[in-house]
């Protein structure tokens, strides 16, 4: 019995000296709770190479926004129209969300920024890695300038200067268009002048020319000052000749294009659609053909594919669906009775221009015309630099055209018509590009003239002037939603943005 | 300290002459029973019996009997055998009602007198009245405070269960599943090895499980041997399933989205030859996957089929009719072959049971099935007085092949509701593939090209395009207990529970979408050690003490490999990651963790109405910041039997009140506390990287949640009526959740710790049987359950959590939200505009207005019922018993994206029919057609009078004002129903049986009452939401029991 004792005691001390002795670093679980799956930190080129990647971003889901190759400004400027289904070429789509804009590029440019800023991580070598500090951040903040531009000519007013500081920050305000477009100015000329030497390996778009950065960055401000046309032409004038003078694209090898690539991640989104998808969703516009055949335009049969008929058949604009069942795109084997979108623009890797050239010429055009440039209107030398903008367009195609061509009613330049010409060559110039400068000069300038869809589903029936704010803003940031419908107006499609004017 | 009153009791316990052990069971299902009194007859020396139902008791010299009484059975006195080894079967006492054994927490069995919170127990039986494969669906209805949101049997799927409502904001998970003490999912519990399960609801009954517990725990034991000696079961079912419920369709107009129809001109130059027939017939157009085409009318066209050279009718016309039965004709009748059978050996030192279930299912959609072998085995040996050893090994393998899926985008049920042609025949579409190896479809592009528009042929989707899933699962664990007294013993556990998945799925060369194959390898891994040392002890007969101190370390470890092909296959039909054209992509991840935790209980009783009982539990887990890793909670709770201080009376036979107040921790999944980056894929050879749009928080703190609980439990007229009632509320703070953020701040969440969460509710059982005699019982039982959550503080400056949002890009959408200090669960959506009468505004055009931007949205209510509940009732008439389960859900709101596209591509019943003037509503407006919109004008207050035409309607112009498609989710089904017959004991004994039982058992027969047509609340894929829904399925069977 005793011996029995003896060894239950045995027994618990020996547990308890196990349980003990684990107490003592019960607390202490190692690096267990440290991912393996995922970098701590981040290799800011890799970094870099996402953010410009997003410019391509083709994701068809709610929460992630286009922004070079929307398909609603494709259709709002009607370059395309739907084939069978036809509710966004109708305007019934009303609402977009730029929420993966801020969540995923800006936020990444942020991080670069933040990480060749702060002193105690610029020199780590994870950060050295992607370049000169300054030129990192130059890039980072040009590529931001051109995001939170694309962002603030859709919405309008849009959070600014509260945005991106995650949750110091919680609910960002809305800072007003004009106060964005103030601090975009700055923020482009400062960032230009911070260039260092050296290249930045997660640079794709660019290779890391500094040159083309600087460019990029000029021409956007071309574009920008344009725009105050009509809200404040002073300041335009002022902004448009500082770019000018900081060096804009200068031709065609300097256009700024996103190319994409001969494989299923960084596909076309035509193409997706066409052959990956298979839906052939939309079709070249009639008021596009019609608009080239009338001119006889050579740039018709790159634009678009030929019917079964043979010939260049554009699809009618926003029809009901009732209507659009007696067209049929049909296939890339099999033609229909539309025609489709040409090969050099649904090609898996057909690339999609930003800014051209031939926009910088239209530009110039505009702004001798409306006397910004030498002081006074010039006829002479907005005819000399629209005839530029053509040319080089057709340059950019490999097309040519009879000097009958540019003598024909309609293409000739005349001081009259002047701006209608202008903004409508650069419309056809523009065609499957960044269809969003095409909206914001036709909501700016009232060109090229379009037809809205003689079946709107919106409520003033019109082409939209904004898109409206995502859900999100009106639930989770409902303040300061509420002070900037107040300020900027009801947030439905037909309220102007600030230079809209 | 403690060891010297160990050593006190261990030398007063050596003071004895005799020891005499043995077991207490029960003897109506051989159950051992725990807590019986074991008294040596004249004299004050007594014990109790522990919770396998054993005791060990000191017999004085000269003693020659034991007294053994329990609550609920006949009390027996019986003499001490020279053996020294009584085993002692009870009788239950039918003049009370048995006392119900709950098994608690950590499997401590207890009466449910001395249970201060609500636990609710089913027996296995209850489980298996109708052989429902999935133990989630077979809890409907019968447990108060319990929602479970089935599934349709189309594909073979688990509901889920929330026990008193969504305790969490982001929007709840299933509770704990411990089968044997080992955490499973439901899906690995075999219903007919199920012994007892017993519902847990409130942290102070689910404390003791630390975390995982927070949702509530279902504690379910597994069957033992019942019967000494040699024991064999068999049970067989064979059940049919059909379609039950599908939406209601028109038939009076095809497919197109134009009444005017199109006329096929032959032309020699690119037609063949054998359509030179359909020159100048007329064709809709099949690109449009909608039915707004033209009106049947039995004329001649040209069928889709008429295009494809390999149909026999080739170049034919067909009469232009309606298909009512197309979509439930695809649907075939799936027969699930259930088979289990078992055997048992019971003697004096051990205990073994194995059971063997093999359950062959094919499913109401072509080609799909769904296989389970399922193994388990548990085994007690007793080498000596004091020493026990218990093993378990359950092994599961379900393979499920070409389970439909559900949602929008579904090829087969996502087309039949949402995107279809009335006038499709379904034979027809049998051929889905031609001799040459393309594919047929009905959805073609046009006349002179048969290439797929949108959809595939269903037919393609179910033989080619195949996915299959296969899970194997073992779990068990392995226990040593040892007796050092009478009263106190030691126990260690090793669990382990080990699951591996492999699954694959396909799109098929040549069909609409790219060639892809996925394969995704899932293995997760959880090893449980627990050291414990109970103790249990009855002083004086009046004074009963319980206490257990348990260690535990939980190591976790899961392995996640998911590849799928990109772009296409380098050789087509080769279903391999390897044959990716472009570089497919990988991902793997691996997540590791460990809770080490210590935790106690006491529980203390006094004459056998007033209990106490305290617990406490510390865990350290390894996936909180390493300064608030450690977490203190725990609970108490009382319960006491007012009745027994009454005088006996034949109105009240039983009352108990009981309260408690629990608290529970709670951690996080690992890898929340630091900050890391994602890959994101790759441009060219330019890899990318992303800043997650999550922030993760390195100064997180586990979360507390505190519960209240009150309750009281009446029986009366000797426990022919039984009610229970009880409250609880709840207080949770710093739940850890994934907040929603405005995406401007450069994240979509951040994971916090939220402010306050509060929940309360009640729940209610009423039971009886209203019939007792010798030939008839009849018992019956109904819950309620009512919840009610919100939200007191969230975080600074955000006022509403975002738990979802829905809608197509670009529309207006829907959204669900938890807002500070407002009703749970809100759906804020588009709604048609409505005058201060209530009246709809219409515009000049006969259209309504609706809100045009998310400053105009609405609530349309929230989504959580105002109460859920359930009736059982059996009846048993000499050797028949028939039972029934219903279960009822009250309010909430669920929107149903199935039902907007029915509509919205003239699908619907309501998209036919004829307006007030006496037209068909399709017939143009202009010729009396249309529909007419009540309400007023907003431009002059009169009421509208402006036909309009439904496609523009239904399809153009309010698909996406989703307060049209929002229904309330209240429903009434009758969940179960079956009639069994037992045959007569003689009989069953000719074949040497101790019993044999036919049952007809019935699944989902009839849902009574549902306010969104065609569709099951019940069974809707989304708490909140619906879309693309599969059918509502019903079974009928035959069920077999057979035990020697």
């Amino acid at each position: 019995m005793k011996k029995q004792l003896v060894k239950y005691l045995y027994i618990l001390l020996a547990t308890g000296t196990v349980v003990a002795s684990s107490c003592s670093k019960v607390d202490d679980f190692g690096n267990l709770n440290t991912s393996p799956n995922s970098p701590a930190v981040p290799q800011t080129s890799l970094l870099l190479t996402n953010a410009e990647r997003y410019l391509g971003n083709t994701s068809t889901t709610a929460s992630a926004a286009s922004v070079i190759n929307a398909n609603a400004q494709r259709l709002f400027v009607q370059y395309m129209s739907e084939t069978l289904y036809t509710s966004e070429s109708r305007y019934a789509t009303t609402t977009y969300d730029y929420s993966g804009i801020y969540n995923n590029p800006l936020e990444d440019l942020q991080t670069i920024i933040k990480l060749n800023t702060d002193a105690a991580t610029k020199n780590a070598s994870y950060v050295t890695v992607g370049g000169p500090n300054e030129s990192q951040i130059a890039a980072a903040r040009i590529l931001k300038a051109f995001y939170f531009l694309n962002i603030t000519d859709r919405w309008g007013d849009i959070p600014y200067s509260e945005a991106l500081q995650g949750l110091a920050k919680v609910t960002p305000k809305f800072d007003t268009q004009e106060s964005v477009y103030t601090s975009l100015f700055a923020e482009l000329k400062a960032a230009a002048a911070q260039f260092g030497t050296g290249n930045l390996p997660g640079d794709f778009l660019f290779k890391g020319s500094v040159t083309t950065w600087k460019k990029f960055a000029a021409t956007m401000r071309l574009n920008m000052a344009l725009r105050l046309s009509k809200v404040n032409p002073t300041l335009g004038r002022t902004e448009f000749n500082a770019a000018l003078a900081d060096g804009v694209l200068t031709s065609n090898a300097d256009n700024i294009v996103y190319s994409f690539l001969g494989e299923a991640a960084n596909a076309n989104n035509i193409y997706s659609n066409y052959e990956v998808d298979k839906r052939y969703d939309y079709a070249v516009s009639k008021t596009v053909v019609d608009q080239l055949n009338a001119i006889a335009d050579p740039r018709l049969p790159v634009y678009a594919d030929k019917t079964s008929a043979g010939t260049y058949v554009g699809m009618p604009y926003g029809l009901t669906q009732s209507q659009s069942s007696a067209f049929s795109i049909g296939t890339v084997g099999v033609p229909g009775n539309v025609s489709r979108i040409g090969q050099q623009f649904r090609s898996q890797s057909s690339p999609v221009t930003i800014y051209t050239y031939a926009m910088v010429q239209f530009d110039k055009a505009e702004a001798y015309k409306l006397g910004w440039i030498t002081g006074a209107p010039d006829d002479t030398q907005a005819a000399a630099s629209y005839l530029a903008g053509i040319n080089a367009s057709f340059a950019q195609y490999g097309v040519t055209a009879p000097a009958t061509y540019f003598t024909q009613a309609g293409v000739a330049y005349n001081s009259a018509t002047a701006i209608q010409q202008i903004i409508t060559q650069k419309w056809i110039a523009n065609y499957m590009g960044y269809a969003d400068e095409t909206w914001d000069d036709y909501r700016r300038t009232g060109y090229p003239v379009l037809t809205p869809s003689p079946a709107a589903l919106s409520i003033d029936k019109l082409i939209p002037r904004r898109q409206n704010y995502s859900v999100t803003e009106s639930q989770l940031n409902g303040d300061n939603y509420k002070a900037v419908i107040a300020r900027q107006g009801p947030d439905v499609t037909s309220t102007r943005i600030w230079w809209d004017k | 300290m403690n060891l010297c009153l160990l050593l006190l009791c261990i030398s007063h316990a050596f003071a004895q002459d005799r020891t005499v052990g043995g077991t207490v069971t029960g003897q109506d299902d051989g159950q051992p029973l725990p807590g019986v009194s074991v008294k040596v007859r004249g004299s004050n020396t007594g014990t109790q019996t522990g919770p396998d139902g054993k005791f060990v008791i000191k017999v004085p010299a000269g003693a020659t009997s034991l007294e053994i009484s329990y609550i609920g059975f006949v009390p027996q006195t019986v003499a001490i055998p020279s053996s020294n080894v009584i085993n002692i079967s009870l009788a239950g006492d039918t003049k009370v009602l048995s006392e119900v054994v709950i098994t608690t927490a950590q499997n401590i069995p207890r009466s449910e007198r001395s249970l201060g919170y609500a636990a609710q127990a089913l027996k296995g039986g209850d489980l298996t009245l109708t052989k429902q494969p999935d133990l989630n669906t077979a809890l409907a209805g019968k447990i108060a405070g319990i929602q479970v949101s089935g599934t349709s049997g189309a594909n073979f799927g688990t509901g889920g269960v929330r026990i008193r409502g969504t305790n969490s904001i982001g929007g709840g998970a299933d509770p704990l599943y411990v089968v044997d003490g080992v955490p499973v999912p439901s899906t690995s519990v075999n219903t007919d090895d199920v012994q007892d399960l017993t519902v847990l609801k409130g942290p102070a009954a689910t404390s003791l499980y630390g975390q995982r517990g927070e949702n509530g725990v279902i504690v379910i034991t597994s069957k033992k041997g019942t019967k000494k000696g040699f024991g064999l079961e068999f049970n067989h079912s064979t059940t049919l399933e059909n379609v039950a419920a599908l939406p209601r369709y028109q038939n009076e107009y095809g497919g197109g989205s134009s009444q005017n129809w199109n006329k096929f001109t032959y032309n020699p130059a690119v037609d063949a030859q054998g359509l030179a027939g359909l020159n100048g017939q007329r064709y809709y157009n099949y690109a449009v996957d909608e039915s707004w085409g033209p009106k049947f009318d039995g004329q001649p066209y040209i069928p889709w089929y008429a295009f494809n050279k390999f149909d026999a009718d080739y170049g034919k016309t067909k009469p232009y009719v309606a298909q009512p039965d197309n979509v439930r004709d695809f649907y075939e009748t799936g027969v699930e072959v259930n088979s289990n059978f078992a055997f048992s050996s019971v003697g004096d030192k051990h205990n073994f049971r194995a059971s063997y279930t093999n359950i062959n299912r094919t499913g109401v959609s072509p080609n799909s099935r769904a296989d389970q072998n399922r193994i388990s085995v548990i085994g007690t040996v007793k080498p000596t007085a004091k020493l026990t050893f218990t093993s378990s090994i359950n092994f599961n393998s379900i393979s499920t092949r070409n389970a439909p899926t559900e949602e929008y985008g579904n090829q087969t049920i996502g087309s039949f509701s949402q995107w279809f042609h009335r006038d499709l025949e379904l034979d027809k579409l049998k051929n889905y593939k031609n001799p040459d190896g393309t594919f047929t479809t009905w959805n073609i592009v046009g006349p002179r090209n048969q290439s797929a528009q949108y959809w595939d042929n269903p037919y393609t989707v179910a033989y080619e395009n195949t996915s299959s899933n296969n899970s194997n699962r073992t779990f068990g664990f392995l226990q040593g207990s040892y007796s050092i007294l009478p009263e106190l013993s030691v126990d260690v556990i090793a669990r382990g529970n080990y699951s591996s998945n492999l699954i694959q799925s396909r799109t098929a060369s040549g069909t609409l979408n790219l060639e892809r194959y996925a394969n995704r390898q899932v293995r997760n891994r959880e090893n449980n050690y627990v050291i414990d040392i109970m103790y249990n002890k009855l002083f004086a007969e009046k004074y009963s003490l319980k206490a257990g101190a348990y260690g535990e370390i939980r190591v976790n470890h899961n392995d996640d490999l998911n590849g799928n092909t990109n772009g296409g296959f380098t050789v087509p039909n080769t279903y391999t990651l390897g044959a990716s054209k472009d570089r497919p992509t990988i991902t793997s991840t691996i997540y590791d963790k460990q809770v080490r935790s210590v935790y106690g209980f006491v529980s203390g009783g006094y004459k056998n109405f007033l209990f106490l009982d305290l617990n406490l539990r510390n865990d350290w887990s390894s996936s909180l910041p390493a300064n608030a890793n450690s977490y203190l909670y725990g609970g108490a709770s009382t319960s006491f039997v007012f009745t027994e201080l009454m005088p006996k009376n034949s109105i009240l036979s039983f009352g108990k009140v009981f309260t408690s107040f629990g608290r529970v921790g709670s951690d996080i999944d690992p890898y929340n506390i630091n900050s890391i980056y994602n890959s994101a894929g790759i441009y060219g050879t330019f890899p990318a990287l992303t800043v997650p749009n999550t922030i993760y928080n390195q100064e997180l703190k586990p979360a507390l949640s505190d519960s209240y609980e009150a309750g009281i439990d009446l029986r009366f007229i000797k426990d022919r009526i039984r009610l229970s009632f009880n409250y609880y509320n709840r207080k949770t703070t710093n739940q850890i959740i994934n907040l929603t953020l405005p995406s401007t701040t450069g994240f979509s969440t951040a994971v916090i710790n939220a402010g306050e969460i509060d929940n309360h509710g009640y729940e209610v059982t009423l039971a009886g049987t209203p019939i007792r005699s010798k030939s008839v019982v009849w018992d019956i039982n109904a819950n309620l359950g009512i919840n009610r959550n919100k939200i007191v503080e969230l975080y600074p400056g955000i006022s509403n959590f975002q738990l979802a949002t829905f809608g197509y890009v670009g529309t207006p959408s829907i959204s669900v939200n938890r807002e500070v200090n407002k009703p749970f669960g809100t759906l804020l959506a588009p709604v048609i505009k409505k005058d201060a009468n209530g009246n709809k505004l219409i515009d000049d055009d006969g259209f309504p207005l609706y809100s045009s931007s998310p400053s105009e949205y609405e609530s349309l209510g929230s989504y959580i019922p105002k109460y859920t509940g359930g009736v059982t009732t059996t009846v048993s008439y000499k050797n028949f018993t028939a039972g029934i389960s219903v279960d009822f859900q009250r309010g909430g709101k669920l929107f149903s994206v199935t039902q907007g596209n029915l509509y919205g591509s003239g699908l619907a019943e309501g998209t036919v029919g004829n307006n007030d003037k006496g037209n068909p509503i399709r017939t143009p407006v202009s010729a009396g057609g249309g529909i007419l919109i009540p309400g007023v004008r907003e431009s002059d207050g009169q009421p509208n009078t402006t036909y309009i035409d439904p496609q523009d309607y239904y399809e153009g112009y309010i698909p996406y004002v989703w307060s049209e498609y929002t229904y309330s989710a209240s429903y009434v089904k009758l969940r179960e129903a079956s009639l069994g017959y037992t045959l007569p004991g003689n009989i069953a004994r000719k074949i040497s049986a101790q019993s044999v039982s036919f049952t007809l058992v019935a699944r989902n027969p009839w849902l009574i009452y549902s306010a969104v047509h065609g569709l099951d609340p019940s069974q809707s894929n989304f708490s909140w939401m619906e879309g693309g829904q599969l059918p509502g399925t019903r079974s009928l069977g035959l069920n077999l029991r057979v035990t020697f």
